[in-house]
């Protein structure tokens, strides 16, 4: 997966409602660039978004191994 | 300059565990079984962490968070989706993405089979070496910003 695939799968499908949302929060990370400058509503927000993607790429991984 | 390393404090793996389990309902079933003593457990490994003498560099404390929580021995399961959640969340947290191809399942099944401890350096480094080379730095995005605001997503 490229590094361009990544940033895709982290904005979610086209015309998700979501996508928007998605990404905003990414452009605030871009503009702070530390996790730890956030306020702890951005960083709420920035966990939230990050779960989505999570859940995305490493769910196969945790179901592979829940079932072992 | 040295990296400032942050480590992730218990209200956010709370928050971040309720969010994958909200996501996604499939993926709530699938994690290991996450209580008071699971937050306590990992807390005390961070803790742990932050304080050792384990090299103040993001990777090597990472694959030292992916080890210990692997090798946990005081949990019969769970301790290798725990690892790849938490470590996620590490990551996170110091602006990092971990990315598939660190192929962490892999990673965290080789490690739990492992024996003992007597290879722990070895095996830290190997983490290291997988992990590090499979990250990438949310910041540097930034470089690229007229890039990313033309771009389609499909």
């Amino acid at each position: 997966m490229t590094y361009w695939d990544e940033l895709k799968s982290i904005m979610g499908p086209k015309n998700n409602s979501q996508q928007a949302e998605y990404r905003d929060t990414l452009v605030k990370i871009l503009k702070s660039r530390n996790f730890v400058d956030l306020s702890e509503e951005e960083k709420k927000e920035v966990l939230e978004v990050a779960a989505k993607d999570f859940s995305g790429k490493f769910k196969e991984d945790i179901a592979v191994l829940a079932n072992e | 300059m040295k990296e400032k390393i942050e480590f992730p404090e218990r209200w956010q793996i709370e928050w971040w565990v309720s969010h994958l389990k909200s996501t996604d309902p499939l993926l709530d079933l699938k994690l290991p079984e996450i209580d008071e003593k699971w937050y306590d457990d990992i807390c005390n490994v961070i803790v742990r962490l932050q304080f050792s003498f384990v090299p103040q560099d993001i990777h090597t404390l990472a694959a030292t968070l992916f080890y210990n929580i692997d090798k946990r021995h005081d949990v019969i399961d769970g301790n290798k989706r725990s690892s790849i959640v938490v470590v996620y969340l590490f990551y996170l947290v110091n602006g990092y993405l971990l990315l598939k191809s660190a192929k962490v399942k892999d990673l965290a099944k080789k490690v739990a089979s492992s024996h003992g401890h007597k290879q722990k350096s070895r095996w830290i480094n190997k983490i290291r070496n997988q992990l590090s080379k499979n990250v990438v730095k949310i910041g540097d995005f930034v470089y690229k910003k007229d890039e990313f605001d033309s771009m389609e997503f499909s």
